[in-house]
């Protein structure tokens, strides 16, 4: 029978905490202490049983070994430590001793390797997966990169340091005019050429832009930008250029330069450019020498449009253009500076009627297109003046000015500009481009014209009419001006309705007959919502339209369907009508007749000559009188306007007209003044 | 011999530097190591005798102040620099301790990762985000795509043994700012490294040592850890060495706390 191993307890808690020792100098076990404790107690106890069981088998030695290293005591010298104290605490028979912890030890080793094999083992996979990772990474970079490598409209070109191809794109081969393969062996640099820039070229500003020779001779221009490839250690290893093709942006820098100075129908100046040219010119002009210039624009040059199609209308565009630099010689200067207006710009050219007809004798030529002649006639505007007379813009601008009085004076006409003319004209734009503002502002008034029966002078109605608070002298009415910027469509139907609340003071004031008469431009008479304007004005009033006279324009209702509808339309509203500007052509007769007008106002027949000073019977009084009758024979009253006084009232009275208006009556006047004036009439 | 183990490791990656989570592996006994790595830790143990303590002590400080930072009511962590997947890693630590706990991991170092990802796989409180931790705002996107961790909680920031990695013209206070700015208040900041206040000599060779490897280091004083804890507040016992720092006194009695070599302490964000 064996000695008890451990004789008392007390030698086991000793042993346990010298072991306990060697673990915390030797390894790193994450538990606390009290825990480590407990493990390493209960392994002693297991030894210690070993020490004492019959019979001796070391197996639980190897068990204890191979806890060890799963509870992580595994440091360096752990083994080694545990070993000598449990040698020096255990105690027993020496065999047994000695075999018992070659069991812990072996039991350890083995576990260890076991451990360490396992965690090889994890460590490959990681490895493994980490390298698979890298590899994917890999894999997806560069087939980005073949991708757009490959589809890029960038020519993309790795070389080597000396410039060789190693590697280029589908991009690059047709910049180059070649397979991919033909580059092979070759370097970037046996395409670049040195040839001198064109000067002006719009892309002369870009840095890195390089002119390359394609294989086929051709030249391209590209922007090229490369930049050094390292290789792993940071060194230089590859060089990449982007080529991008300019060609394309540089042509069509070419065209635009090209079209910004000439005309793209014609070939010859444009607007911009004749304006410049005009200004060189004018500087290089000696002082004693004259600059003539003409503006020509064709006349019903929309007719061939709207006739023949505008393919015909640029070709006339085109020969006119020819024909113009034909007449003026070479050095004279011919562009087109409007759609059919062409300028032509001479220096010491031959006297101005001469070099006219000789223009007009060209152009009217005939130009047989497709079996169709045309010839086409221009209005013509002139200016001739030394360059110390005229600034070169002032010259392009009388120039215009006179073509705008060629045109009023009708077709195939030529005007040289005229200072007066052209001071009118002027003072005429001005104050009609000012009208909509003061429009707006509130400055264009309401004012009244009395209409008088020209029996007995008695106030029977009165037109409304637009007024300027401060009119400006020498200049056309307020309507007038609006008919000739198109504000007289706008102002129709102000006019209309702000006049119609004041119906019911005349209505008060004449009684049953038409008592409000509003006569409407060309423009407005022509106005296609005009119905609709008046119905609304007559609707928000609630007056009889027959109080209401409407005067449409003569000459436009001859003319213009649209108008003719008004009148028709008014007619069956119930509104009187009447047509102004009345002339008394046959047409214009039939008209009153077939619309079945109320009154016709007559144009001045006699021009502005005071007719009370006309003999009798002369042949305009004695046809005026005639007009007059036929009116009266169907039932049309006849007005007259512009009456002066009363003698030129007692005239016409005399010659059968029904009513009068003028200076006689009262013009422009406010309502209050209408008032008083018609009470004291009575 | 020593050659001989690397037969087994796959084409493509670069064991020829060693690297400082593979060093700290071997010095606890681990087995996630080659060649190269085991012979800069020889080179070490030249230079630093009782690396393999230093070692066992900043492992032992991380298992504490994670368990101080449980005990304080933190319940997510975020390890910054967590190397080599070895014994006592913070995710088992706080699941002994709450399962509840969720810590995200950070490294950049490929082999790392991907053996923390092996033994993640089946853990859905844990996981392992590969960014660089000197790039907080890619680490802090990167961890916050996965989920895991609510940042409108306090969150524990351990940076145990891994600034002495960051040299002072990456401004590794700026780079602890933003990491600190991103938490929620009351969160913590778990930090220790190596200084050359407790052995100078042997930290001039460890530095020199190092030189060669991945991982250069750079030690810092007491003063400059300190300022390092801008805007948290160091709780008792302050920055200490990884032994004296809350021990577990049956463990390391008798022995010298300055053997540590390393300076660890925890800060409160204010």
């Amino acid at each position: 029978m064996a000695e008890p191993t451990v004789r008392v307890r007390a030698d086991q808690d000793t042993l346990v905490r010298s072991w306990l020792r060697a673990v915390a100098a030797t390894a790193y076990v994450p538990r606390t202490s009290q825990e480590i404790t407990a493990g390493l107690a209960e392994m002693v106890d297991t030894l210690v049983a070993a020490m004492v069981a019959e019979p001796f088998d070391p197996t639980p030695g190897t068990e204890v070994g191979e806890r060890m290293v799963a509870e992580g005591l595994i440091g360096e010298n752990t083994l080694q430590q545990s070993v000598a104290a449990l040698a020096e605490g255990l105690h027993g028979p020496a065999d047994r001793k000695v075999s018992l912890l070659v069991a812990v030890s072996s039991g350890y080793a083995n576990a260890l390797r076991n451990r360490t094999l396992a965690q090889q083992e994890n460590m490959k996979i990681a490895l493994h997966s980490a390298m698979r990772q890298a590899e994917r990474d890999r894999r997806a970079t560069e087939s980005r990169f073949r991708e757009v490598f490959a589809s890029s409209a960038v020519g993309i070109a790795i070389t080597e340091l000396d410039g060789r191809f190693v590697e280029t794109n589908p991009a690059l081969a047709t910049i180059l005019a070649c397979e991919t393969g033909d580059l092979a062996g070759r370097s970037l640099a046996e395409f670049i050429t040195n040839e001198p820039d064109v000067s002006g070229s719009p892309l002369a500003h870009l840095p890195d832009r390089q002119r390359l020779r394609r294989l086929n001779g051709e030249t391209a221009w590209v922007y090229a930008k490369s930049s050094l490839l390292p290789d792993e250690s940071g060194g230089p290893a590859y060089r990449v250029t982007m080529v991008q093709d300019l060609s394309e942006l540089h042509l069509l820098g070419d065209r635009l330069s090209h079209q910004l100075l000439h005309d793209a129908l014609t070939g010859v100046a444009n607007r911009i450019s004749f304006e410049s040219r005009l200004e060189t010119m004018h500087g290089k002009a000696a002082p004693t020498s004259t600059l003539t210039l003409c503006c020509l624009d064709l006349d019903a040059f929309s007719m061939v449009n709207t006739t023949y199609g505008h393919e015909l209308g640029n070709r006339v565009l085109r020969t006119v253009a020819q024909r113009l630099e034909a007449v003026a010689g070479e050095k004279a200067v011919v562009a087109r500076i409007g759609s059919d207006e062409f300028a032509v710009l001479v220096l010491d050219a031959p006297p101005v009627s001469e070099f006219v007809d000789a223009i007009n004798a060209e152009l009217s030529e005939p130009d047989y297109t497709d079996g169709v002649g045309l010839a086409v006639s221009a209005s013509i505007g002139v200016v001739r003046a030394g360059p110390s007379a005229m600034s070169s813009a002032e010259l392009f601008r009388a120039g215009e000015s006179a073509l705008r009085q060629a045109r009023a004076s009708g077709r195939r006409q030529w005007v040289e500009f005229d200072h007066d003319a052209d001071k009118r004209d002027r003072a005429l734009g001005s104050a009609a481009t000012a009208l909509p503002a003061a429009w707006e502002n509130g400055e264009l008034d309401l004012r009244y014209d009395v209409v008088a029966r020209l029996a007995d002078h008695k106030p029977v109605r009165v037109t409304a009419v637009p007024g300027l608070d401060r009119p400006a002298a020498g200049l056309p009415s307020a309507a007038d001006l609006a008919e000739t910027t198109g504000l007289s469509v706008a102002l129709g139907p102000w006019l209309l309705s702000r006049s119609t609340e004041h119906v019911p003071v005349w209505r008060a004031l004449f009684g049953s007959e038409p008592v409000h008469r509003v006569l409407l431009s060309p423009l407005q008479s022509a106005d296609a919502e005009l119905s609709g304007v008046i119905n609304r004005a007559i609707a928000a009033t609630a007056i009889p339209p027959g109080l209401l006279e409407v005067g449409l324009h003569t000459g436009t209702v001859t003319g213009n369907g649209d108008a003719q509808d008004n009148l028709r339309t008014l007619g069956d509203i119930g509104v009187v009508t009447a047509l102004h500007g009345f002339a008394g052509g046959p047409r214009e007769v039939t008209m009153a007749e077939r619309f079945k007008v109320g009154a016709v106002l007559l144009a001045d027949p006699f021009e502005g000559w005071r007719p009370d000073w006309l003999p009798h019977d002369c042949v305009q009084v004695e046809t005026t009188r005639g007009l007059i009758d036929t009116m009266r024979s169907i039932g049309v009253s006849v007005g007259v306007r512009g009456v002066r006084d009363l003698a030129e009232a007692r005239w016409w009275a005399e010659l059968g007209a029904d009513t009068g208006e003028g200076p006689a009556f009262g013009l422009g006047l406010a309502v209050d003044d209408v008032l008083s004036r018609v009470r004291s009439a009575k | 011999m020593a050659e001989s183990t690397t037969t087994w490791v796959p084409e493509g990656i670069d064991l020829d530097r060693p690297s400082a989570a593979r060093l700290y592996d071997y010095l606890l006994g681990g087995g996630h190591n080659f060649a190269h790595d085991r012979e800069l830790a020889h080179r070490f143990l030249k230079a630093q005798p009782h690396a393999r303590e230093i070692a066992r002590h900043n492992r032992s400080f991380l298992r504490r102040s994670v368990l101080f930072m449980i005990e304080n009511g933190l319940r997510q962590f975020l390890d910054l620099g967590s190397g080599i997947p070895t014994v006592g890693n913070v995710h088992e630590i706080a699941h002994n301790a709450d399962p509840a706990c969720r810590v995200v991991y950070v490294d950049y170092e490929e082999v790392a990762c991907a053996h923390s990802n092996l033994m993640l796989a089946s853990n859905p409180n844990a996981t392992i985000v590969q960014a660089d931790l000197t790039v907080p705002e890619e680490v802090l996107a990167a961890t916050r795509a996965t989920g895991l961790l609510d940042f409108d909680q306090p969150i524990g920031v351990i940076m145990a043994g891994v600034f002495h990695f960051v040299p002072d013209a990456k401004e590794p206070a700026k780079i602890i700012g933003r990491y600190r700015d991103a938490t929620a208040d009351g969160s913590m900041l778990s930090f220790s490294q190596f200084t050359r206040d407790l052995m100078p000599e042997e930290m001039d060779r460890v530095v020199e040592v190092m030189k060669s490897s991945r991982d250069p280091m750079f030690p810092r004083t007491r003063e400059e850890i300190i300022a390092l804890f801008d805007g948290y507040e160091i709780v008792e016992p302050g920055i200490v060495p990884t032994a004296l720092w809350h021990p577990d006194t049956g463990l390391d009695d008798g022995q010298d706390p300055n053997l540590a070599g390393i300076l660890a302490g925890v800060g409160r964000k204010r």
